[in-house]
């Protein structure tokens, strides 16, 4: 554990300190700002707007921000030999790819807290009042940009950085249709094709269930009961991302 | 006690996706004892880093295996009795250097005190205490060097595993680092040393390994490898009469700044030679035994096996 934990806390500081991490960050807040501009729509409109806009800014500059430093956390790490030195310490193969995926939680939990927090003031400026709603939305967000970037780092330590950033972006796109997959599985007519749509919507999780915006935006009330069950289904896909991402890691050659 | 079992170790790289591998190491078998300086040399593609990376658990084999103090080299046991400096060493350069000091130690059982005085402890002796609180993005080639070699011993290791660790170096870089590593030799300190430059690993090493093409073509200490010769380059001072009685003895010199070079004096002769020079009232300068360099070795035995293969 104490390896793991330093190489977390390593991985935090060099996330830090780069500045593609402070330049997503930056944008991102730039963005939910810049949604203070929409001042022509009814004042009921705009605070709908800005939380969907809001949302939607945490949403995608996460999904960035997941790829990145799942592509960047392995590769780089044999490319500039760094690797070398800490694995001819008492470092275990999966206590390094451990501490990797927490230091990546770990900066995916700043980022998310950070714009949703930006979020929560600035819907405050508006409507005066506190709407902590927005951050249990944006935990959901963050669950499913964690399983991205599990299933990112799980594929980057076989393929290149390359192909793992498209696996990511493709991914996040099949997730949000995993509702269009399952209709078409149950209207395939083709038995082939039926199995393969199921096993589809096996193999991807249906990354709509983690999308709380249109609940937020129209004041739905969501029972904490769904929040749970979303997040054993979301830790169910990332206990087995990861298992896959150990197990590639320990067969690597370095 | 042997520190380093390597018996039959074969490693071919395979293509992903299939396809003629290449063999980097060929049933490469060795033992390096404890307390032993042992220098790994081979031109490019030799499988010199293929052997250090196997030893680091960094690949794993075809065939074969390796053993370091008798376990498995995954083992953990072993992990906190080794030191390894890669070849050009990169660091976290969001890091000072005794950020990644500390870092490194954090891997080891050790309390806070006990790596604080550690971490103080080797940067006085790679001389990086003034730039200790320095970013590692500011270091020079050498400056990193050095903090690589104190990174190795961050654990007092009992193996040090050294891949090139003067490359890039400037001579007073180069020197500093081979007394850092002398220094760790009289420590009684069992270190492999991978290098190109031969003349370091003869200045350093007490055994040698040749590697070509992934094969051992030469193993053993550099007395054994590097036989001396059998004659001696003797220098004196010496009259012009004694000069020509060396030379009715059959031993034609040169003089050079007024000193006599005598050179390729048979070995059994040294004795007659030496006594004609105090019985004529000579002084007498230097001898010294002649023996193949092992730039000549290596490059003998590698043409040797290319010839050979062809």
């Amino acid at each position: 554990m104490r390896a793991t934990k330093s190489i977390c806390l390593n991985m935090v500081g060099e996330a830090l300190s780069r500045l593609i991490f402070q330049l997503i960050l930056v944008f991102g807040i730039a963005f939910m700002i810049a949604g203070f501009c929409f001042t022509y729509l009814a004042p009921g409109e705009e605070v709908k707007m800005l939380k969907d806009l809001g949302l939607t800014v945490v949403a995608i500059f996460g999904l960035l921000l997941a790829i990145y430093l799942a592509v960047s956390t392995i590769g780089p790490e044999v490319e500039r030999r760094t690797i070398y030195c800490l694995m001819a310490k008492p470092v275990k193969r999966h206590w390094f790819y451990l501490g990797k995926f927490l230091g990546s939680m770990a900066i995916l939990a700043i980022s998310c807290l950070i714009m949703g927090l930006v979020l929560v003031f600035a819907l405050y400026l508006k409507e005066q009042a506190w709407n902590w709603a927005l951050l249990g939305a944006v935990s959901l967000t963050y669950i499913a940009l964690v399983v991205v970037n599990a299933l990112v780092m799980a594929i980057s330590t076989f393929a290149s950085p390359m192909l793992a950033t498209v696996a990511g972006f493709t991914f996040w796109g099949l997730g949000y249709t995993q509702s269009y997959v399952h209709q078409l599985a149950t209207h395939a007519d083709n038995p082939t094709s039926r199995v393969m749509l199921e096993i589809m919507g096996v193999l991807i999780p249906d990354l709509q269930r983690f999308d709380l915006r249109e609940a937020v935006v129209d004041l739905i009330h969501v029972p904490p009961s769904y929040v749970y069950l979303v997040t054993a289904y979301g830790l169910a896909y990332l206990v087995v991302m990861l298992a896959i991402g150990i197990i590639a890691f320990n067969q690597k050659q370095m | 006690m042997a520190v380093v079992e390597i018996e039959e170790l074969t490693k071919v790289y395979r293509p992903f996706l299939g396809g003629v591998g290449v063999l980097a190491l060929d049933k490469l078998s060795l033992t390096i004892e404890q307390g032993q300086t042992f220098g790994l040399v081979g031109p490019n593609g030799s499988g010199k880093t293929t052997t250090i990376k196997l030893l680091l658990g960094l690949l794993y084999p075809n065939r074969g295996k390796c053993r370091l103090f008798g376990r498995k080299v995954f083992d953990m046991q072993v992990k906190d009795r080794i030191g390894f400096m890669p070849e050009a060493p990169y660091f976290y350069d969001h890091l000072t250097g005794e950020q990644l000091l500390n870092y490194y130690a954090s891997f080891f059982k050790m309390s806070k005190t006990q790596r604080r005085e550690r971490v103080d402890e080797l940067l006085s002796m790679v001389g990086m205490q003034e730039r200790r609180k320095m970013l590692l993005r500011h270091y020079s080639r050498g400056m990193l060097q050095r903090i690589g070699l104190a990174q190795a011993m961050i654990n007092d290791p009992e193996l040090l595993i050294l891949d090139e660790p003067t490359s890039g170096l400037d001579p007073i870089g180069s020197y500093q680092i081979r007394n850092l590593i002398l220094e760790l030799k009289h420590l009684h300190k069992t270190i492999i040393l991978s290098s190109h430059l031969l003349g370091e690993v003869e200045h350093l090493c007490d055994q040698v390994g040749l590697l070509h093409r992934g094969k051992l073509l030469a193993c053993g200490t550099l007395g054994e490898l590097l036989p001396e010769a059998k004659q001696a380059h003797i220098c004196v001072q010496v009259s012009e009469a004694a000069q020509h009685e060396l030379e009715a003895m059959g031993f034609q010199g040169e003089r050079v700044d007024g000193l006599l070079q005598l050179a390729a004096v048979p070995v059994d002769q040294i004795g007659p030679v030496v006594d004609l020079v105090r019985k004529s009232g000579g002084e007498l300068y230097e001898i010294h035994r002649q023996r193949q360099s092992l730039e000549d070795f290596f490059v003998q035995t590698v043409r040797q096996k290319e010839v050979a293969s062809e």
